[in-house]
């Protein structure tokens, strides 16, 4: 070992006997306990992970959350939501089997499915989706050749339909609250992206960053409005009261996009960058951290293992 | 370690569950890194027990938000080890600090060797605790009996300069130690 002195003789103690069979006894318990559900996907997704799949992990908080164009949409189709800030949203493992379900309530319809793809180049990436090109400087612990990955943009119909939502409910045992009349058979469109994203380090290193940028997402409806399909969703049982008082305190609904932060797994705050505000979210391991940002109706975001300092210095030195 | 994280992983008094019950990957993994997540905890925190505690929480926070088969897990889980404990040395070193400065009675005197060795131990993990967090991690993986690859999948660094930033660390950390026992 590397040149031991005492001192670091006392680091160096004798192996331990380790019981695995014990520890893996507790581990199970305490995962049953708390009803943890194993994570298919990493979250959060900005922590690790190719950056095709955090695009398309991107694309589908979009497209829960929001998004639109008009392009080939009927007239009647106007703008209800564009993200324009961000408002962090404590979840539970029940709320979160909730929203999941939430799809049950109507069909969705993709005109265009998220299908993120690398690209060799900076260029390719900004010619295939018309993003302005981005650099950025990375910490000098991290890998300095970027990768680059792309998505065009895409769009999905939502419609509502109140026949479909009892019989969700009732194949889970459950009784539906009714649909406001106004709401069965409205229409909502969601459009996400273009979206690119430039990448630094890797996974198998453990060592990475992601910066990507997107066109804000937007989402149209036919006459149902923001409050309204709020309120119904919020009624569903399964909300838990707090999720929905959190999302019901939301100033400006239709321009604020609620990011989900599982319970006990991340902290979020507000900060500047690019003097505007952002909202830093760090995992609560202190391993990884991100910031997200809407400035000139782009959406921006960096993240990865990253201290806060050191997120927001890559925040702050895109360019 | 938070409120929360003490709930979740507290040691039930009877009925530990059936690991079986645990997807497949997952008790792989945890039977593949447990013993290693143990082992970095341990040369921080100098205690199996808390060792024991620091990895559980480790697994769980892992569990939680990441794939069991993601190709970073065991980097990941050896650098939140490092990462985890120091958080619980550094919390202890100021519960100790505060304990002793409002302790009233003095303290039992032991046995001269074994109280010199105590506090030899106590001196090198204070001092852990007061460098620089990278440089404690780098001491406590590679200590633990990581290679020099694993250490440098763990904290991202190239693995031809983990010999330079070991070096620096031990640097540091035997200065530090000096300063502790002249404090």
């Amino acid at each position: 070992m590397d040149s031991i002195d005492s001192n670091e003789k006392l680091l160096a103690m004798p192996p331990l006997a380790v019981d695995t069979d014990a520890g893996l006894a507790r581990f199970a318990g305490a995962v049953q306990r708390a009803h943890l559900a194993p994570r298919r996907r990493a979250l959060p997704a900005f922590a690790f992970g190719r950056s095709t799949r955090w695009l398309a992990a991107a694309a589908g908080v979009a497209i829960v959350a929001t998004t639109l164009t008009m392009t080939g949409v009927a007239d009647s189709i106007l703008q209800i939501f564009e993200a324009k800030q961000f408002a962090p949203v404590t979840v539970t493992t029940t709320d979160l089997q909730t929203l999941d379900e939430l799809g049950h309530f109507g069909t969705l319809t993709w005109s265009a499915k998220p299908q993120p793809h690398p690209v060799a180049s900076l260029a390719q990436a900004t010619s295939e989706t018309g993003l302005p090109a981005i650099a950025v400087q990375v910490p000098a612990s991290i890998s300095a050749t970027p990768t680059y990955a792309v998505m065009a943009k895409t769009t999905a119909t939502f419609v509502f339909d109140a026949a479909l939502a009892r019989q969700s409910a009732a194949a889970i045992g459950r009784t539906a609250p009714p649909m406001p009349a106004k709401l069965d058979g409205s229409t909502l469109v969601f459009t996400g992206g273009p979206a690119l994203v430039v990448s630094y380090g890797s996974e198998s290193s453990g060592k990475a960053v992601m910066i990507g940028v997107a066109k804000a997402p937007t989402v149209g409806s036919d006459g149902a409005t923001v409050s309204e399909i709020q309120g119904y969703l919020l009624s569903q049982p399964g909300v838990s009261p707090a999720l929905a008082a959190q999302i019901r305190a939301i100033g400006d609904p239709a321009t604020t996009l609620p990011i989900p932060i599982p319970l006990g797994q991340a902290t979020t705050k507000t900060v500047s960058v690019h003097g505007t505000t952002g909202l830093f979210v760090g995992d609560s391991t202190g391993l990884g951290s991100g910031v997200l940002w809407q400035q000139g109706g782009l959406v921006y975001a960096v993240g990865g293992t990253l201290t806060e300092a050191e997120v927001l210095a890559v925040a702050n030195s895109l360019k | 370690m938070d409120a929360d994280a003490v709930a979740l992983i507290e040691r039930p008094q009877a009925g530990w569950a059936r690991a079986e019950l645990l997807p497949d990957a997952v008790e792989r993994l945890f039977r593949d890194e447990y013993p290693r997540v143990v082992r970095v905890a341990y040369r921080v925190v100098g205690d199996q027990a808390e060792a024991e505690d620091v990895a559980q929480e480790v697994f769980v926070a892992f569990y939680r938000a990441h794939p069991a088969d993601a190709p970073y897990a065991a980097a990941w889980l050896h650098r939140a080890a490092a990462h985890t404990a120091l958080n619980a040395l550094r919390s202890r070193s100021r519960r100790t600090v505060r304990e002793e400065r409002d302790a009233s009675a003095p303290e039992p005197v032991d046995p001269e060797g074994a109280a010199l060795e105590r506090e030899r131990a106590r001196e090198v993990r204070a001092a852990l605790a007061r460098i620089g967090r990278s440089h404690a991690e780098l001491l406590a993986l590679r200590y633990s009996g990581l290679s020099y690859a694993e250490v440098a999948a763990a904290t991202g660094t190239k693995i031809d300069q983990v010999g330079t930033r070991l070096r620096r660390a031990h640097d540091a950390f035997r200065k530090e130690v000096l300063r502790g026992q002249h404090r």
